[in-house]
């Protein structure tokens, strides 16, 4: 446990308004503005419309944890911090997907790389959704207040880890590039459990900026309580239905909260939020919600090194090489950005693969390990067009994503990327993550190997921490379930903030692409509600 | 026009359709029921049946770096079966009625034979055996199966190699204290 001052706990005994759910919840709360999440979409629109003076309202469905909880281990932080207790997978069980759910969304548990959105995903969506005035320079000023907000810089406080270190040397020694990612901390410790919770609030998530701020200013928070559905009549959404639950999600009673406000935000994230506009049976006459659902499929790729990399020390991310999505043409094979990943033992033995000696031969090599991974760019081709959020027998959302054969033909063209970098690295060995892969000794070995792979479902190893789209925006109704401004093509008084909004995948890590853009669709929903100017720095 | 289909004797097809529906009801039936016979969770706890599966499977997974001695074994199994209690019920309801199932049909004779091909039992298998089994889920032909050993392994290593009692197990040092 930290013992470290704990800013929000503070804020909790001055008085700010929190509720947990499951210790019962009021009937009905009037305000402003309720926001749904509390994550990067969130937290970015409470800070703003607190500004402009609305009463506005947070509905959380995880748990308040803070810095005093976040003791560094993986146990604890699955259960807590992670969307189904750190099992949430694609329906065919085939990618596993890191999302959180907690007070401050995944912006508590992520890997803090902070990229601005590419210009060529900007590009094309302004081509192919009718997205007009989004481009690079259109998008610059919301995402310099958003670097501002958050403190995003390049990281070069401390030199990076060798997990991170060794993907430089190979990228260099290839001649490709390798550049120092930009990260979202203050004062970093550089301890590595970023994805555990930064138990020194250095990570500039919501947890510690925005949420903290809204409560400053009168934001009442409901944690532990489900967004259930909307009551939608006509085009307008008269109320929102919310139930009390466990941290395991099951709820505690059938007592319901209903809430009623001028205007709903739904920032839920990827998967939940097209899912709760489907429990409220939102109007979706072009068949649009939940769809384009995208992932970025992530490959890896285990490297044995001489030397102690010891991957679970240090900043996860600070080196990055976009070499092959620069050289990607769109309408090519998949583009991948390589990354490196942190080697908790639980993620750790996850990713290595294997079982029996074999595991246990990989876990002899463990502190001697480098991650390598892939983040493939998912929906700028005919043949990825990504997945679709359903809703279960419960009502809970599932992905229905399949990996397209043009997807698995990206998987194996990053497996053979990464195992070049990693022996041009100095690797002495390496292993991708796929059933057929053994340790190779050499590149040549390696490349022979890798190409002969059967890339089939289960096979491929694989997963996902970024989930996008889902409610996409769209120049005209038949392009987007909402508007460029976030508003409902169908709901006049009902807007989405958060990483569905998205038409594609980003390619490269989103936060930060959920930042700027819902900072300026805030500032400008603000305006229209307040008519005041609010800036978010 | 006459209908031949029901004046005359059946048709080779639509008997080959009634045969073939009459055994997919029957394998769909015992498959469901033997998901319930023996079922492996209990109101969040996991039944003795459903301890024998993970027993075995952690077996097969970790077993090569656990300690020989078989008490100092015995004693982090049990602790280790403890935890996955404690991780499944971390869960989500249907996510736990999906496990629940898996260790219905991993732990009873007929469906686990047809899974893994071992007849012995998770607490009578020997590690040859739990390493087989393992071994004809992991390369199936059949993408369901691969499907079980993914899931399974996932959760027998990231309840196992989570829990802080079995860092030094692994090469891990633990957390920066602060």
């Amino acid at each position: 446990m930290s013992k470290l001052p704990d800013p929000f706990r503070e804020g909790l005994a001055r008085g700010w308004k929190a509720t947990n759910g499951e210790q019962g919840l009021p009937e009905q709360v009037q305000c402003d503005v309720v926001i749904v999440g509390t994550g990067a979409g969130a937290g970015i629109t409470a800070e703003l419309l607190t500004k402009a003076g609305l009463d506005v309202v947070l509905v959380e469905e995880g748990p308040l944890r803070t810095s005093t909880d976040f003791n560094q281990k993986e146990s604890e932080a699955y259960a807590n911090l992670y969307q189904d207790g750190g099992g949430r997978k694609t329906m065919d069980g085939a990618l596993t997907l890191l999302q959180g759910r907690c007070v401050g969304g995944t912006t508590v548990i992520n890997w803090t790389s902070s990229f601005r959105t590419p210009a060529s995903t900007l590009k094309y969506w302004e081509d192919n959704f009718g997205l007009k005035d989004f481009n690079e320079a259109s998008m610059a000023p919301w995402f310099a207040q958003a670097e501002h907000r958050l403190n995003m810089h390049k990281w070069e406080e401390a030199p990076p880890n060798a997990n991170n270190e060794l993907l430089r040397t190979g990228a260099q020694k290839l001649g490709i590039s390798a550049e120092v990612i930009p990260r979202n901390v203050k004062g970093c410790w550089n301890l590595g459990s970023c994805g555990m919770g930064c138990p020194t609030n250095a990570k500039q998530s919501m947890l510690v900026t925005t949420i903290p701020s809204s409560l400053e200013s009168g934001a009442r928070l409901f944690y532990q309580t489900r967004a259930q559905e909307f009551i939608i009549k006509g085009d307008k959404v008269e109320g929102l239905i919310c139930v009390p639950i466990r941290v395991n999600g099951q709820k505690t009673s059938d007592k319901v909260l209903r809430i009623t406000a001028k205007h709903y935000v739904v920032s839920g994230g990827a998967i939940n939020s097209p899912a709760l506009l489907k429990r409220s049976k939102a109007p979706d006459p072009h068949d649009l919600l939940g769809t384009r659902t995208f992932l970025h499929p992530v490959a890896f790729s285990g490297g044995v090194f001489e030397q102690r990399v010891e991957g679970w020390a240090g900043a996860p991310q600070s080196i990055y090489s976009d070499h092959f999505v620069h050289n990607a043409p769109m309408d090519g094979p998949i583009g991948y950005k390589l990354e490196a990943t942190p080697m908790h033992p639980g993620l750790a033995a996850v990713l290595m693969g294997g079982y029996g000696k074999g595991l246990a031969e990989r876990f002899q090599h463990y502190p001697n390990t480098q991650m390598m991974l892939a983040l493939l760019r998912d929906g700028f081709h005919p043949e990825s067009t990504g997945g679709t959020v359903i809703l279960n027998v419960d009502g809970s959302p599932l992905l229905n994503y399949s990996m397209s054969d043009y997807v698995l033909a990206g998987f194996k063209q990053a497996l053979l990327t990464m195992a070049e970098v990693q022996f041009a690295a100095g690797a002495k060995k390496v292993m991708p993550l796929h059933e057929q892969a053994h340790y190779y000794t050499s590149w040549a070995e390696a490349k022979a190997a890798i190409a002969a792979y059967e890339m089939k479902p289960y096979y491929v190893g694989g997963g996902s921490a970024h989930i996008m789209g889902g409610c996409r925006m769209g120049g005209t109704e038949q392009q987007g379930v909402v508007r460029q401004d976030g508003v409902h093509w169908q709901l006049s008084n009902l807007s989405v903030h958060d990483g569905s909004l998205f038409p594609t995948s980003i390619g490269a890590n989103p936060q930060l692409s959920i930042y700027g853009l819902t900072n300026r669709l805030a500032t400008s929903l603000a305006k229209r509600l307040t008519g005041k100017d609010v800036s978010l720095a | 026009m006459v209908d031949r289909s029901i004046d005359h004797p059946l048709q080779p097809k639509r008997r080959w359709f009634l045969k073939t529906a009459l055994a997919i009801g029957a394998v769909g039936g015992a498959l469901g029921a033997l998901v319930y016979w023996h079922r492996g969770m209990s109101n969040g706890k996991l039944t003795e049946h459903g301890r024998d599966v993970f027993r075995g499977l952690t077996m097969a997974i970790v077993g090569p770096m656990l300690p020989k001695d078989k008490a100092q074994r015995d004693a982090i199994m049990e602790g280790h079966l403890a935890h996955t209690e404690e991780f499944l019920n971390g869960m989500p309801n249907v996510l736990q009625i999906e496990i629940n199932a898996l260790l219905g049909l991993l732990g009873n004779y007929p469906t686990r034979k047809m899974l893994t091909g071992m007849g012995a039992s998770w607490s009578d298998a020997t590690e040859d055996e739990l390493a087989q089994a393992l071994e004809t889920m992991r390369l199936n032909p059949l993408p369901s199966t691969r499907l079980t050993y993914q899931v399974m392994r996932s959760i027998v290593c990231m309840s196992f190699y989570s829990n802080s009692a079995h860092w030094p197990l692994t090469g891990y040092p633990g957390p920066v204290q602060i």
